[in-house]
């Protein structure tokens, strides 16, 4: 996902120009590359950890070539970091750290969260014997040096590519990758039953979950500690501190604060310093209690440790896990420290470990970006500028925000609420514009959803935009919440359908299955940009029940815009037809429609022309436009970018109930396949899914019995 | 004070020099009275000494003392010894029962008292206690700090500052981690209920088993 950010740009750096079009970067970085080895020294510049403000630098701050990693060079599995000394293993951490920026430089991906772990990853593959010992990153954004440390280093520029390596642990990659993770806050959950599986059958290895603060905002993580509390099976939990909690924590003018009031009681764990006078008058109160000394002595410090260590660790001791930090999690010897302290302690319990890390560390430019650089496409790593192809068009991510603006402009009583994706929903923009009418409620869509829902019982007009693979964390609180009380709460969910590079733990593919079952939800999808800000006005005009839609990951198509991207609402329950057409009728749902048309003109060619309509609505359907399509046609065919039992399933129920089953109508429905599509390009993804253009024309043929066109059209893709 | 009334100060034993073995396993140095000792206050501020740095906050006339001597008992004293000698002072001390114009001078020692008795008690924390007397870095204060690596001296102002916060979370995560220790000596003890422990004693029994 491409983040824009705010950072200083060199400029002028030997009169190159400084916007970089992706035909000379190439060239510009050898350019660069030469020079660099020329003018000064194969060591980055140590920059103090302040920020410095500079427009002018004219120097890059980082290397141009891919310095060399002689120690790295020699661990191919973690087995071969055992005998390295602390010394040698900072020395690894270093050569990790730049193996991580050149690698994400070359393929985009994730940078910032990777960079604030390369200590932590080092340490812990030192200390613990992975296969065996169970390591879990949480979300898995951060894994980067962890799959370079387990074998994958050479797959790294595959990286999030078709058929390469995916973005987050998965477990079909490797051994190495305990779990799947993608969503955030599982680790915690997933851990502590390996370390049930573990004492069961009586294992002796170690269980260690590593979980940002920002993935410890959500429910599950606390569900997960007071039962590890409870049921106190050895496991380590590490909190990765690095004050991020939402996407990026930052608006479009800046840094703000994490949200919640959670992360207020972590930095205070940070800031307190032992209160020694304090243990000392706490136990002036021992003489009080009573009972054996040691007992005094054990309640006196739990006593004093909740006072020593300020309320956040408290929280943690009273779930029922050990608490340890704050951590420097950049301090190998330290980390090594407390691990192998750890590790060699028999019975500990849940253990929590709080390291304190800075994300983006090491690389001068992320440490200075507002979003950290969190996700990044292909970038020159002397100058941390991103290639980014001027695009024609916005995202749809972009048009929503605008379009939800443009109503709230006229509405007061719209509201937008987003679980900290500000960025990948776009409500930074609506929160920069309604600094009050927009909420973070951090990784939490649960209560986002009865957020939401208590908002409308008081008449407001709540904007939930959770992706739709995230609203299934959040889905019984729909139902239960939202639609069975009929409350107008509207879902805006974006990046539905297939997501590209991060794959299957990202894809959209059940909403319209999962909303459109639901009684009371009003279903609708965008075919384009303009329908897209038509259908926030026509949601925001829905006050009577719930409503939702959705639209997918990436840019418009570049069709006329209403004003000030104002839409009007739609007639609800009504779609349009785009071409007509005779014999073949194509009805597509959301941004399906797009292929369709190019199918048809795909079919125009040996066949007849074809009818291409855009359904619009998947609750209500529109009745009357299916039954015209049906009784004039000879071949129907939906297609949708959605899993079975959605737009496909409710037209077929309908067209089955009305008896227009019962004729000659030929009737196809296209769907996502009844499996997992890998990450990869997004042109990769649809034809892996049989969902492209040529494939709807391939089929129309094929049902037309022109079998040799279907072939023609299969053989030469994009023909 | 019911809990320290009942056992009364047995003085006596604490203040005889035994020549009884040590618990096994632990080292027992023997140091003649008079060895000078860094004087350093048993509370305020603990500066970080970085890997030979200074030692700071000298304090008034206080005689050069180990933990011991503030117990009044010898470095070989028993478990009980050390905790009888703590009951005597602390009830002298305490400052419940001292006269008011002793009050800040006698919490004062009491604080010093309980101190020691907290490093002697502890087994571990005695252990490393002893060593770093034995390598004469040690003073009235101890924190259990385990010696420090060599670290780089030059820093500018904002970084010294992270140094320090840095190095205050040390101390203190050393601090957990000995309790940890010592909370898992006694955790699977036959009270505790959870699943996890009884977990545990039975893998331990039914390794004890094979053996």
């Amino acid at each position: 996902m491409a983040l824009s950010t705010t950072f200083s740009v060199p400029r002028g750096f030997l009169a190159v120009p400084a916007r970089q079009d992706s035909h000379f970067a190439s060239a510009v970085e050898q350019l660069h590359g030469h020079k660099l080895i020329q003018a000064r020294p194969l060591r980055p510049r140590r920059r103090p950890a302040c920020v410095s403000a500079s427009l002018s630098e004219r120097e890059a701050e980082y290397y141009s070539q891919r310095p060399p990693t002689p120690l790295l060079d020699t661990i191919n599995y973690p087995v071969h970091m055992k005998n390295l000394s602390v010394k040698e293993l900072r020395q690894l951490a270093d050569e990790l750290r730049s193996d991580v920026i050149f690698h994400v430089s070359k393929t985009g991906g994730h940078l910032g969260s990777s960079l604030g772990v390369v200590e932590l990853t080092v340490a812990l593959h030192n200390v613990f014997n992975a296969p065996q010992d169970r390591i879990l990153w949480d979300v898995g954004h951060q894994s980067y040096p962890h799959k370079i440390l387990t074998g994958r280093r050479d797959k790294m520029p595959t990286m999030r590519q078709t058929n390469g390596l995916a973005g987050f642990t998965k477990r079909a990659e490797s051994e190495y990758d305990c779990f799947g993770t993608g969503h955030s806050s599982t680790t915690i959950s997933a851990a502590l039953g390996m370390a049930v599986g573990r004492d069961l059958k009586g294992g002796k290895n170690n269980v260690v979950a590593v979980i940002g603060d920002g993935a410890m905002t959500a429910g599950q993580a606390y569900e997960a500690m007071n039962n590890a509390g409870y049921l106190d099976s050895d496991m380590i939990v590490i909190l990765n501190d690095n004050k991020q909690v939402s996407l990026p924590t930052a608006t479009l003018d800046g840094p703000v604060p994490p949200v919640g009031a959670l992360s207020s009681a972590l930095s205070m764990l940070q800031s307190s310093r032992p209160l020694r006078e304090l243990r000392e008058v706490a136990k002036g109160v021992t003489k009080q209690i009573g009972g054996s000394v040691h007992e005094l002595a054990a309640k006196v410090d739990e006593y004093a440790r909740g006072m020593i260590s300020g309320p956040g660790s408290s929280l943690f001791e009273e779930l029922g896990l050990y608490y340890i930090g704050p951590v420097d999690g950049h301090n190998i010897d330290d980390l090594i420290t407390i691990l192998n302290d750890v590790k060699s302690t028999k019975s500990t319990g849940p253990v929590l470990i709080h390291v304190i890390t800075e994300k983006g560390r090491g690389y001068p430019y992320a440490e200075r970006a507002a979003d950290k650089y969190h996700g990044v496409a292909k970038f020159d790593p002397a100058t941390g500028k991103q290639f980014k192809s001027p695009a024609k068009t916005l995202s749809y991510t972009n048009y929503f925000a605008e379009a939800l603006i443009a109503e709230a402009e006229q509405d007061s009583k719209i509201v937008s609420i987003h679980a900290a994706m500000g960025g990948g929903t776009g409500l930074n923009y609506f929160l920069r514009r309604f600094p009050s009418r927009c909420f973070d409620v951090g990784i939490a869509e649960q209560h986002a959803v009865t957020f939401a829902a208590g908002l409308a019982c008081e008449g407001l007009k709540p904007f939930c935009a959770i992706y739709s693979s995230f609203l299934q964390r959040g889905y019984d609180q729909v139902v239960h919440d939202v639609d069975l009380q009929k409350l107008p709460v509207r879902f805006a969910m974006d990046r539905a359908g297939l997501v590209g590079a991060d794959g299957p733990t990202h894809c959209g593919a059940f909403d319209v299955a999962y909303m459109a079952c639901l009684p009371n939800m009003v279903v609708m999808a965008p075919s384009d940009e303009a329908e897209l800000c038509h259908m926030v006005a026509t949601a925001a005009a829905i006050d009577d029940r719930p409503s939702c839609f959705r639209y997918p990951r990436g840019n418009g198509i570049g069709v006329p815009l209403p004003p000030n991207y104002k839409g009007t609402p739609l007639e609800v329950g009504k779609g349009r037809i785009l071409l007509e057409g005779d014999r073949v009728a194509l009805l597509g749902y959301g941004s399906a429609v797009q292929y369709c048309l190019a199918a048809a003109s795909l079919v125009e060619r040996h066949g007849p022309k074809v009818t291409v309509a855009d359904a619009r609505f998947c609750k209500p359907l529109d009745h009357a436009l299916i039954r015209s399509l049906a009784k004039s046609h000879e071949v129907l065919i939906t297609v949708e970018e959605g899993s079975i039992g959605g737009f496909g399933s409710h037209v077929a129920q309908f067209m089955a109930l009305d008896g227009l089953l019962d004729g000659k109508l030929k009737w196809r429905p296209l769907v996502l396949p009844d499996r997992y599509i890998d990450h990869g390009s997004p042109a990769d993804q649809l034809a892996e899914a049989g969902l492209t253009p040529s494939h709807i024309a391939a089929t129309v043929f094929n049902i037309l019995g022109q079998n040799r066109e279907a072939l023609a059209i299969m053989a030469v893709p994009n023909a | 004070m019911p809990h320290l009334a009942a056992t009364p100060p047995a003085s006596s034993a604490a203040a005889v020099p035994t020549a009884q073995a040590t618990a096994a396993g632990r080292v027992a140095f023997r140091r003649p009275w008079n060895t000078p000792r860094l004087r350093v206050r048993a509370r305020g501020v603990r500066r970080e000494d970085g890997g030979g740095g200074v030692r700071t906050e000298e304090q008034e006339q206080m005689a050069s003392r180990t933990f011991y001597d503030l117990l009044g008992i010898l470095a070989e004293g028993s478990p009980d010894e050390i905790r009888v000698a703590y009951r005597r002072l602390a009830l002298k001390y305490h400052p419940d029962v001292s006269p008011p114009g002793a009050a800040a001078e006698n919490t004062r020692r009491f604080i010093e008292v309980q101190e020691a008795y907290e490093t002697l008690s502890d087994p571990s924390r005695r252990a490393s206690y002893d060593r770093a007397l034995a390598r004469g870095v040690c003073r009235l204060a101890f924190s259990g700090r385990r010696s420090q690596s060599h670290r780089a001296y030059h820093h500018h102002h904002h970084h010294h500052q992270e140094q320090e916060e840095k190095s205050g979370w040390r101390r203190s995560w050393e601090d957990q981690i000995a309790e940890l220790k010592r909370r898992s000596t006694t955790k699977d003890s036959e009270e505790n209920l959870s699943w996890g422990a009884r977990m545990r004693r039975r893998a331990e029994a039914s390794s004890a088993e094979e053996l």
